[in-house]
């Protein structure tokens, strides 16, 4: 079966835990990943880590969406209803045409923006 | 028609409540082959509408394996612009395809999309969702076979006969004529008069659209198309269409099942339809088992096919009668979906090669084919003459190795030969031309009662047309109808046709 990025990170992690060098073990998932062909697959092994990380410490994955540059006071307040264990991310995203969309461990949303609104008014 | 829309509309904003709660997404992982493997949605059920919104727009997908960390889903949109990072939610509801009466008539996608460039089909107002996948009719709410569905076809009508309610399988290899037969048996409800109007649902699978386009024409053109639906998933399709293809037209049929209606659906074929499962199952890599299906691909024809059933009255009445087709490889009816089917329905028509090279059209062997539970449902009239004509039609195929050596048999055997020669050549009929069975009994009885035994063989189609056309003409009120009306040749019509038939004789 083919490692998938999940599984590259649960090694990672587990070899830390185990004393393995952090040095040794980032060559060593490099490695991994290369001879695999999975090298492109970086980014999402980068991001199970965080997510592995973070919820080790008791937080989430915050992804904060904006349709465009939003009032720093507003994100300031938006973020500050966050715990310090979250690990928040905050990007801009055109497409949402206007609002808000935040996503929590990949796996739940708020969408308030004007797309999600049109998406629900049409297909649900 | 933008009327409808603008109001549809109006309608949709006027209730749209804005009430923004959180909702579980998940994230496209893998993409190929009309195949997703999606992360997150770890609440999707089985079979449940998903969408996957794409840079291109929302594409429909289902959610069809649920695994321990993906789900694999399949993407229902021919050309998917789906990538991999793609955001996807649920819609907590199964596949679903709008039906009406207004379909009747229509040429449809699996996804109930027109596609015969008709415009929409109905209004919101006037089309209701069925679910593709619905579970089949309980014990409780079934009646026995007991209507025949006549299928225009003298050796079928006569010797394996098929109920409303049935699921008779066609199988033959290719080029045998199942399709022929099926079509015959949509025509012939033109001319089955004294029941309820029989409708219609073709499912092609896995067809070129030139074929499809074929058989349209051909319904259309014979005022068929008038309670017909046809579900079109041609071979371009990507699997997960063909797949869609004959749950799209059960739900159809239902719609019209569940209205008290009969409904006759042929599935034209169930062997692509496997072949598409089993691409969708490896795809999607699920354990492949013998010839690499699948598993469950017993399942998948048995709860497809369990859905055709007659109901009793509480539950309306209506029937779904099933004539699935299947294509053998060299005649092996012993492969393992044929196998399958053969013992999920109630009876098979055999189609054989070496018959339709032979020019016996259609090529059905009546020695191999059976109908379990039609019998019941036969007419009076019907039974009469057909109890006979399988007998002497057994006799023949007993005796037929000898037919080479005619001139070597005692009497008795070359007149068994003779009659069984006869009753082959009466039987054979021409593609898109159904008889009526109150036409194919005067016929038959006239044959099994030595009427016909002086008429050269290849002038016995002919006779026999035109004898049917003197029986409509002179004999309609004392033969014909009386066996339309009753179903039944009782001593009053038998005594007619046999001085309507010894007058023709002396013409």
């Amino acid at each position: 079966m083919r490692p998938r990025p999940s599984h590259y990170a649960r090694a990672f992690i587990d070899s830390l835990h185990a004393g393995t060098p952090y040095e040794s073990a980032q060559t060593g998932l490099l490695k991994a990943l290369a001879k695999n062909g999975d090298a492109h697959r970086l980014p999402q092994v980068a991001h199970e880590i965080e997510k592995i990380e973070t919820a080790a410490h008791g937080g989430h994955m915050v992804q904060i969406e904006f349709a465009r540059t939003p009032d720093p006071a507003h994100e300031k307040r938006l973020l500050s209803a966050l715990g310090d264990t979250d690990h928040v991310e905050a990007r801009m995203n055109p497409a949402l045409i206007a609002g808000t969309r935040i996503t929590f461990d990949d796996a739940l949303e708020l969408d308030l923006s004007f797309a999600g609104k049109m998406r629900a008014l049409f297909h649900y | 028609m933008s009327y409808e829309v603008i109001e549809k509309l109006k309608r949709e904003i006027a209730g749209f409540k804005d009430d923004p709660q959180f909702h579980a997404i998940g994230t496209v992982v893998e993409v190929g082959d009309g195949i997703a493997r999606i992360s997150g949605l770890t609440k999707a059920v089985s079979q449940e509408l998903l969408s996957i919104q794409t840079k291109v727009g929302d594409i429909p997908a289902i959610a069809f394996s649920l695994e321990e960390e993906f789900i694999g889903a399949i993407i229902l949109a021919p050309v998917s612009g789906v990538r991999v990072g793609d955001r996807v939610s649920g819609s907590g509801r199964v596949l679903s395809i709008p039906v009406g009466d207004e379909i009747l008539g229509r040429v449809v996608t699996s996804l109930g999309a027109p596609a015969d460039g008709k415009g929409t089909i109905g209004t919101a107002d006037t089309t209701k969702q069925y679910p593709l996948e619905r579970a089949a009719p309980d014990v409780v709410s079934r009646e026995s076979v007991s209507v025949p569905l006549h299928t225009g076809i003298k050796a079928v009508d006569a010797m394996i006969p098929i109920g409303r309610g049935q699921r008779e399988l066609i199988i033959g290899d290719r080029g045998t004529g199942k399709t022929a037969v099926a079509l015959d048996a949509i025509l012939n409800q033109l001319n089955d008069t004294g029941r309820p109007q029989v409708y219609c649902v073709y499912v092609a699978i896995g067809q070129k659209q030139s074929k499809v386009a074929q058989i349209v024409r051909k319904l259309a053109d014979a005022g068929a198309m008038a309670y017909t639906t046809v579900v079109s998933a041609p071979a371009g399709s990507p699997a997960p269409l063909l797949y869609l293809a004959p749950f799209a037209g059960a739900a159809i049929a239902e719609y019209f099942m569940d209205q008290g209606k009969d409904v006759l659906v042929v599935y034209d074929d169930l062997s692509k339809h496997a072949d598409a499962y089993r691409e969708m199952s490896l795809l999607l890599r699920r354990s492949p088992g013998r010839e690499a299906y699948p598993g469950d691909i017993f399942y998948l024809h048995s709860r497809l096919l369990e859905r055709a059933a007659r109901l009793d009255k509480a539950h309306g009445g209506g029937s779904m009668t099933a004539l699935p087709i299947i294509e053998t490889k060299l005649g092996d009816v012993a492969a393992y979906i044929p196998t399958n089917v053969i013992s999920i329905t109630d009876g098979q028509i055999y189609l054989e090669s070496s018959l339709f090279n032979q020019g016996i059209r259609p090529a059905v062997n009546v020695g191999l084919s059976v109908s379990r539970v039609g019998s019941s449902a036969q007419t009076k009239a019907m039974k009469k003459v057909a109890g006979k004509l399988r007998l002497e039609l057994a006799q023949f195929r007993e005796l037929a190795a000898f037919v080479q050596f005619a001139s070597d048999l005692d009497e008795g055997t070359r007149q068994k030969i003779a009659r069984g020669e006869l009753l082959t050549e009466l039987l054979k009929q021409p593609d898109g031309a159904p008889q009526g069975y109150f036409y194919t009994v005067p016929v038959l009885y006239a044959a099994l009662n030595g009427y016909l035994s002086d008429v050269p063989k290849d002038e016995l189609l002919a006779f026999q047309d035109r004898l049917v056309e003197y029986l409509e003409s002179r004999h309609r009120a004392d033969v014909i109808e009386p066996i339309e009306k009753t179903g039944n040749l009782d001593e009053i019509a038998e005594a007619a046709l046999k001085a309507a038939l010894e007058q023709f004789k002396k013409l």
